[in-house]
């Protein structure tokens, strides 16, 4: 025999072994040729599968026959309905096989009628099928029942069956039935009995289904588990095989997932083998059969060639499409993780997907749906949860290429930090940097990055003061940062320092910043770092060196992005040294660059520089003839950039200019308009600068009482605008106060009587018309530091108490300041209360200006109360902290000043002379410091180690101060010359005495 | 989907058995034997050098000798083998070591012809190695191992994975090993889902050797989805190094001193990572375990569960 026909009988008789005994067996007793030909041509149907031809034929026969078969026949013609029963069975039409098979077992039973010794060789089998016909009609008791039937009757040599098939199927017949013991009992025989009975894995796998799907019917997790515990090696099958029934894990996972197993769904997709392991294995498979066409049963497994290239086709194809059964796990775990809290295990899953599935797709809608646009957005979300910087500027920069028009692209900008500040998304920066900053580690590089962009974002947002310690801290931490970070982070932290007018400071930082990248062509920054140091030397008055920086900006940075400013701050430089022509026509170039530029910001500045310095009102104090040349420029402002924060500027400033140009009426209509307008935002600046000058103006043309009528009427503010009327009611009692005093300078008595008068008469109404009661703690608190800075102070009192009394604790500070300034001047109880206030500010600010402000205000009310012991204690707590520089002098004098009137000489002459001698210029502070300071020693009279004797010592150093210090005299106030003026006269009170010998003897000595 | 599927195998229930069964002969196994023109059964007595020799018949002394080269044999999976893979899959790598090992020296004589069980028996031998992480024997095994008569690509990569990725664990090279996983070479390569775990896997390990534990925490949850917790040997140690990282990080620490407290942030690292400790013991049950029960000492995280009250 040919080997190939030998191998081919071996492995490929499946298909014709349960009908080709039957058909011999039928040849030789049946009589008839009728009957005969039916046989034959019914075997040869099935042989060939034709199925429903052949079914056609048994019917047939059965139906001419049945009637008469067991006379005729005898029980042999059971096998006819047998073999009808089987082609039923393989053409799904199971209730009608059940029949024929129940025909071929109770109609045909061996040994009755017919031939004598007649048998029907499948009356039992008939019932192993009858069992088959019933699993498929989902008949599972009575399936069960003929299976049993069939085991207890057959013929154990004669009746053979598929062991493994027999177990399986009674097992999914008790798993239908929801029997899960019995039915395990079943399943666990045919699996314990695998190679024996020669199991195939895809009938293990049928069995496993419907196990699963009872299990989770009836929720009962600990059962599935433990079955998939014992039998793992029986479930788990080599990739080729498993990726026939991956569909089948995937849904048997999701729905153990939706009935709450999520172990068992786990455990089930665990058994779907990797795309890649699958492809590989059937290769492997591949190789092995070879030229092999055949089915081959090896073991458990069956293997054959076609559906080998057909699996490892669909295979390929899904994996180039991206159609693949991993794909829904790994959503589902990232699901999972997410929803559990463990956002890094969704992270990582998404992270896989985005690196090895990018054409990932999963069936919506009965049509594959491409993932990636929704993995990688969550790849970016969840990176940016989990802080992985760096990660989310990866795949959100490749997101936002991939995918720009996408509905997740705006969030995915968000996310991304460094790309979102590059391209100016500053507040958004602020968002996501601020939650994320404090969880990264540090120093790392996403907190490199996130801090810079922070500390960036913040700067460029106007948000100056929040900017400055994130810039500090990213320069100080991260100087090995990437180099264009580097730099702009130095610039960021010069600049920002420029903002906040810490002029020298930034000064400094600017010149190492413009030493260190002097390049144009590798520091971007370099023209704005010129203008921010031009914009310090002009803030300091350092004229020319900012017109060297201006200067060089606009010639060599042609296109520099903010030059209308640039023009704007050169004519600011040339107005203060003088060059008023030069001035004003680089605030025209300004205001031309800026309206082609449509910068409505600088352009409405610089109409504000040129109204201010066209309509002066006067030049070197003689009327300025031309200052209606200021009406163009104003006209403009207000025709075309009336919405310019320089409103209110500029409706003051162009006051003049329109009173000479007889249009003051208009001017000062606008300027009630822009009082009426800014008035409506609680907190605006410039309210009570505008009624000033408006009050000023107004006052040119009118009367105090007119201005009064005036603004008890004002035009737009309602009754209800309380704020603006109670300010404008402070501004009348404040011309009232100007007029007191001049009256009181020019000895005027009839209007001291008038002005006090009504000085009273406006307060009593400010009281009447206005409820403390029913303002709000910002015009209550204004009320008060106005009324504190008059001629009664104690007015202040009850609206500073007022706001104080209230839950709503805003201006709570400015309310405790100023109280405990009406009170410092008090008795001493006022002033223990005072402190009391000021204690409660310094406990409770988180700004170190407020706390140092309310500690010197401490210092000032005990100094003023004699109390020397809290002076030095509390001066000394004010000195101890070296951010507190402001007031330090004041505070050292005022500590010396306590250890002289305690008795402590020593400590005092100690702090003296370090007053004076760190600070000479300084003659507030150090001319009372020096005075005393020579008055100790002149009393102690020491000798030094070079003999000198302190009265010579402290004459001399005096006279070398009062030396020093009258270059100054002209720029000093009235005050300051007087505390000079009493240093002076002591110095030549110790001159004049016969224990020194005076500098023109000393010098006199020197020269010779 | 259900009913098709169960309609279809409902049909291959039918099928009857394929043949009758053939008793097991170990010395001269039963393989199938494709040439260019014929396929046949046959029964293989021995390979060497280039030559293999087999039988038409079981019991013959008619040997015919051919090429390795010049035709295919499928060797039919020996129950030796069988019995092996059975306890691997049941997770019982200590004794399918040995049963490979036994395997592998039964069938040693044909490890020259491809997908010989002799060969395919040692690699999953170091495969049981491998899992019971021990390294040193692993390497013994590998330094041995001729690799040409397996079929499958994946075991190859397989070994490759065992000698780049696992002889740098066992020699705990890890700056070297960090650097490879960024190689595009392995970065960028296609693998199956059990391998990326490994790799996840060793990364961890490497970014804890080199003190950066936010890094290994990363790797450690790639490790556990690569496969969906399927690896679970990894995936039971990548859990439970998780959980010591969390529990060892200074943060968590602060945040658990601040937990009640005013001071404690929501929005602090150390309660994100605190969050993340609790999620990890509540996935344990759902699959990072594995049917294990968790070390006592990682429970005291649920104690600052807030959704638990």
């Amino acid at each position: 025999m040919n080997p190939k026909n030998k191998i081919a009988r071996l492995t490929n008789r499946a298909g014709l072994y349960g009908f080709l005994l039957l058909a011999f067996s039928m040849i030789a007793p049946l009589q008839g040729q009728a009957v005969r030909d039916f046989q034959n041509k019914g075997v040869e149907a099935m042989r060939a599968g034709k199925w429903g031809e052949a079914r056609a034929i048994w019917k047939k026969a059965t139906d001419l026959y049945d009637g008469r078969a067991l006379t005729l026949f005898g029980p042999k013609f059971g096998t006819f309905w047998y073999n009808q029963g089987f082609c039923e069975l393989r053409l799904g039409m199971y209730p009608e096989a059940m029949k024929s098979f129940e025909k071929c077992y109770r109609k045909y039973p061996s040994g009755k009628g017919g031939e004598k010794g007649s048998i029907n060789v499948y009356q039992q089998k008939a019932l192993l099928y009858w069992g088959h016909a019933a699993k498929g009609a989902e008949q599972w008791d009575v399936a069960i029942k003929m299976y049993k039937k069939f085991l207890a009757e057959r013929d154990r040599v004669r009746d053979r069956m598929d062991p493994g098939v027999f177990y399986i199927n009674m097992a999914i017949c008790h798993y239908k039935l929801r029997k899960i013991p019995e039915g395990n009992k079943n399943l666990e025989i045919a699996l314990a009995n695998k190679v024996r009975f020669r199991t195939s894995n895809k009938q293990i796998m049928l069995g496993f289904h419907a196990l699963v799907e009872a299990i989770i019917d009836k929720n009962n997790e600990p059962a599935l588990l433990d079955f998939i515990s014992k039998n793992r090696e029986h479930i788990k099958l080599d990739p080729f095989e498993a990726f026939e029934f991956a569909p089948l894990f995937m849904k048997l996972a999701l729905d153990a997932k939706g009935a709450g197993m999520m172990r068992s769904s786990f455990e089930l997709y665990a058994l779907v083998p990797s795309t890649i392991a699958a492809i590989d294995d059937i290769k492997a498979r591949l190789k092995m059969v070879g030229r092999h066409d055949l089915l081959i049963r090896d073991g458990s497994k069956l293997v054959k060639k076609e559906v080998l290239l057909n699996d490892i086709e669909k295979l390929e194809k899904a994996q180039s499409s991206g159609e693949l059964n991993e794909v829904y796990a790994f959503l589902n775990t990232a699901v999972m993780h997410e929803e559990d809290g463990n956002v890094r295990g969704a992270y990582a899953v998404y992270e896989q997907l985005e690196a090895y599935f990018p054409k990932a797709k999963i069936m919506r809608d009965k049509r594959p749906f491409a993932m990636r646009e929704k993995n990688l957005y969550n790849l970016v979300r969840t990176s940016s949860v989990i802080g992985e910087v760096l990660t989310t500027e990866k795949y959100g920069s490749r997101f936002l290429k991939l995918f720009p028009n996408s509905e997740y692209a705006e969030e995915v900008r968000r996310l991304t930090l460094s790309s979102l500040f590059w391209e100016g998304e500053y507040a958004k920066c602020i968002e996501v940097a601020e939650v994320m900053v404090d969880k990264l580690p540090k120093p790392s590089e996403q907190h490199d990055i996130c801090l810079f962009v922070l500390g960036g974002s913040k700067h460029y947002t106007a948000k100056f003061d929040e900017a400055q310690p994130l810039l500090d801290e990213h320069v100080k931490t991260y100087p090995k940062t990437k180099k264009h970070q580097r730099q702009a982070a130095l610039y960021f932290q010069a600049s920002n320092l420029y903002r906040l007018q810490y002029w020298t400071k930034s000064a400094a930082l600017l010149d190492t910043f413009l030493e260190a990248y002097p390049d144009a062509s590798s520091n971007a920054y370099l023209p704005f770092a010129l203008f921010d140091r031009a914009n310090c030397h002009f803030a300091e008055e350092e004229y020319e060196p900012a017109l060297v920086m201006l200067n060089r900006v606009e010639s060599e940075f042609l296109g520099f992005s903010a030059m209308e400013s640039l023009f704007a701050l050169k004519g600011n430089v040339l107005e203060n040294t003088e060059k008023p022509t030069e001035a004003i026509d680089y605030y025209k170039k300004a205001l031309a660059l800026a309206e082609t530029k449509e910068n409505d910001i600088v352009a409405g500045e610089t109409l504000l520089y040129l109204v201010n310095i066209l309509g002066q009102e006067k030049i070197d104090n003689k009327p300025n003839p031309n200052v209606k040349e200021a009406i163009p420029f104003y006209d403009q402002f207000w025709d075309k950039y009336s919405d310019s924060p320089y409103r209110a500027q500029v409706a003051v400033t162009g006051l003049p200019a329109m009173r000479a140009a007889d249009r003051s009426e208009e001017a000062l209509e606008r300027l009630q308009g822009v009082i009426v307008e800014i008035s409506k935002v609680e907190g605006a600046p410039g309210l009570e600068e505008a009624i000033g000058s408006y009050t000023e103006a107004y006052l040119m043309d009118h009367t105090e009482d007119e201005l009064k009528n005036h603004y008890y009427n004002f035009k737009g503010v309602t009754i209800t605008d309380q704020a603006t009327r109670a300010l404008l009611r402070i501004a009348v009692i404040r011309v009232f106060e100007d007029k007191l005093a001049q009256a009181t300078k020019d000895g005027d008595t009839n209007t001291i009587s008038s002005a006090t008068a009504m000085i009273k008469v406006l307060f009593n109404e400010l009281k009447t018309d206005f409820d403390a009661k029913d303002l709000s703690n910002y015009i209550l608190v204004s009320v008060g530091d106005f009324l504190r800075k008059t001629s009664s102070p104690r007015q202040a009192i009850s609206y500073y108490k007022e706001a104080l009394s209230r839950t709503d604790k805003s201006y709570l500070f400015p309310a405790l300041f100023g109280l405990a300034d009406v009170l410092g001047a008090g008795n001493k109880s006022e002033q223990a209360e005072a402190i009391k206030h000021l204690d409660r500010v310094y406990a409770d600010s988180d700004k170190n200006e407020e706390k140092e402000r309310a500690l010197f205000r401490i210092v000032t009310i005990s100094s003023a109360a004699g109390d020397y012991a809290a002076t030095a204690t509390r001066a000394l707590q004010y000195l101890e902290n070296k951010k507190n520089k402001k007031n330090s002098a004041d505070v050292r004098l005022m500590l010396a000043q306590a250890y002289e009137a305690s008795g402590k000489v020593e400590d005092a002459i100690g702090i003296y002379g370090q007053i004076w001698a760190t600070s000479p210029g300084y003659i507030r502070v150090s001319a009372p410091a020096l005075k005393s300071w020579m008055q100790l020693l002149w009393t102690r009279n020491s000798a030094d180690g070079n003999g000198v004797q302190d009265r010579q010592r402290v004459y001399e150093l005096g006279w070398k101060w009062v030396d020093n210090t009258k270059g100054f005299t002209d720029k000093m106030s009235e005050s300051e010359a007087e505390l000079r003026n009493a240093v002076v006269a002591l110095v030549s009170e110790y001159e004049a005495h016969s224990d020194t010998k005076t500098m023109a003897e000393i010098l006199e000595e020197k020269k010779n | 989907m259900t009913k098709s599927l169960f309609s279809t195998l409902a049909l291959l229930s039918l099928i009857s058995p394929l043949a009758a069964q053939v008793k097991e002969n170990v010395e001269t196994p039963q393989v199938l034997i494709m040439t260019d023109d014929d396929s046949f059964k046959a029964w293989i007595v021995n390979a060497a050098g280039r030559e293999l020799r087999y039988t038409e018949t079981e019991k013959s002394t008619d040997y015919v000798d051919a090429r390795i080269s010049a035709v295919n044999v499928y060797f039919l999976e020996p129950s030796a083998f069988s019995e092996a893979m059975g306890l691997y899959r049941s997770r019982n790598y200590k004794e399918a070591h040995a049963a490979f090992k036994a395997c592998a020296d039964l069938y040693q004589k044909f490890e020259e012809v491809p997908g010989n069980y002799s060969t395919l028996a040692t690699f999953y031998q170091m495969e049981c190695s491998r899992k019971l992480e021990d390294l040193t024997t692993l390497e013994a095994e590998m330094s041995t191992f001729i690799a040409d008569s397996l079929l499958n690509n994946q075991h190859k990569v397989q070994l490759e994975i065992n000698k780049v990725f696992w002889d740098a664990v066992r020699t705990k090279a890890w700056e070297r090993l960090i650097a490879i996983s960024e190689d595009p070479d392995w970065a960028e390569r296609k693998l199956a889902g059990s391998q990326r775990a490994q790799l996840s896997y060793c990364v961890a390990l490497a970014y804890e050797g080199v003190k950066k534990p936010l890094k290994a925490l990363n790797a450690y949850n790639g490790t556990f989805v690569a496969d969906f917790a399927a690896s679970e040997v990894l995936t039971n140690k990548a859990a439970l190094a998780c959980l010591r990282i969390l529990k060892n990080h200074e943060d968590v620490a602060l945040a658990i001193k601040l937990f009640g407290t005013e001071e404690y942030s929501d929005n602090s690292n150390g309660a994100f990572l605190l969050r993340e400790g609790i999620a990890l013991v509540k996935l344990w049950d759902k699959s990072l375990g594995g049917g294990n029960k968790l070390p006592d000492e990682y429970k005291f995280f649920l104690k600052y569960d807030k959704k638990e009250g």
